[in-house]
């Protein structure tokens, strides 16, 4: 018997491969963000509704992953903008590789801002670095009010916060003081986004600030 | 269940570490889990247990060492060890901490057997 030392990352090769997808992306000056949340939270719905927003400033791409079916990219290509969607069968997550293949079949020159949606989870994709320029929570109203608390490696990983559903705060037991509380004490200074993407409030505030980021991120775009 | 992913992570950095060395056997396996990482151990020991049936670390010991969530306060400089990730110095309420500890996802050891040339041992290929 030996023992060795080893003191490696488990999930070195994931990162690896995220180190490839950071450096394509910043060849072709594309920011990338990630987003995360549960099923039904209204990833889909915020590009919908955040797109349309950014297309005069910004070039939008959008990677769709779900585990089966092609819906959510159909509804992103009706928007005008070039989507690719990956499934990912009984994957919970998009692991950094196949990103990686899916920027081959992207123009990511035609493009300025990225838009990952992940696979509905608010586990795994918290875990596994795709190379994005930041990562974005998308929460909904109907989730409840104590997701910051129990999911805390999202909720301190990310740039930026997006509470969907807004218009139905008034039909559920959600506590917006509770919930600001639980993210302040994961995350004292993220950018916390009240939004309805039903009614469209809230967004202009969500956009903007994206619009912010992609200029800080010094791609020169914009 | 996240743990599968990280298990199967491991299986295969265990697998490829062990060929490097040339190991017919790898025997335990020593990870550090940091707190943040919401690992259930339980589920991680099963996972690994499915993943690495067929390689080389069938049957080896799974050992997970947690690591406590810990801050230093950029106030009052304290350093502290938090039990829920609520980012407050537990010495002076700053909410200006940094944290140093709790994420880790980390192979720390592996014990391995049967290594076919002990000269290997000495000078282990390079990646």
């Amino acid at each position: 018997m030996k023992e060795i030392p080893v003191l490696q990352n488990i999930l070195r090769a994931n990162e690896e491969l995220a180190g490839q997808v950071r450096r394509r992306l910043a060849e072709a000056g594309v920011v990338a963000f990630n987003l995360i949340g549960s099923p039904g939270a209204g990833k889909t719905s915020l590009l919908e509704r955040t797109v349309p927003c950014l297309r005069a400033d910004l070039r939008v791409a959008a990677i769709e992953a779900d585990c089966a079916t092609a819906r959510d990219a159909e509804r992103v290509r009706a928007l005008g903008i070039e989507v690719l969607q990956i499934n990912t069968g009984k994957g919970c997550h998009i692991p950094a590789h196949l990103v990686l293949q899916a920027l081959d079949n992207l123009a990511l020159g035609e493009a300025d801002l990225l838009l990952i949606e992940n696979v509905g989870n608010l586990v795994c994709p918290s875990e596994l670095d795709l190379g994005e320029t930041a990562k974005i929570a998308v929460i909904s109203v109907p989730e409840g009010d104590d997701k910051p608390q129990k999911y805390p490696m999202l909720f301190r990983q990310c740039e930026a916060v997006v509470l969907n559903k807004i218009d139905l705060i008034s039909h559920t037991p959600f506590s917006r003081e509770r919930f600001e509380s639980d993210l302040r004490a994961v995350n004292p200074q993220v950018p916390l986004f009240a939004v309805s993407c039903r009614t469209g409030e809230g967004i202009d505030a969500w956009a903007g600030w994206a619009r912010e980021r992609v200029r800080a991120a010094g791609t020169g775009r914009i | 269940m996240h743990e599968y992913a990280i298990a199967q992570a491991l299986a295969e950095q265990v697998s490829k570490i062990a060929r490097e060395r040339d190991a017919r056997a790898v025997t335990r396996v020593v990870i550090q889990v940091g707190k943040l990482r919401g690992v259930i151990p339980e589920i991680l020991q099963w996972g690994f247990e499915v993943v690495s049936a067929d390689s080389v670390a069938a049957g080896a010991e799974l050992v997970i060492e947690a690591v406590a969530i810990a801050v230093r306060c950029q106030t009052c400089g304290a350093h502290s060890e938090l039990d829920a990730p609520l980012y407050l110095c537990p010495i002076c309420a700053s909410t200006d901490v940094v944290q140093i500890a709790g994420d880790e996802l980390i192979l720390k050891s592996l014990e391995i057997g049967d290594e076919r040339d002990s000269s290997s041992a000495e000078h282990p290929a390079s990646e």
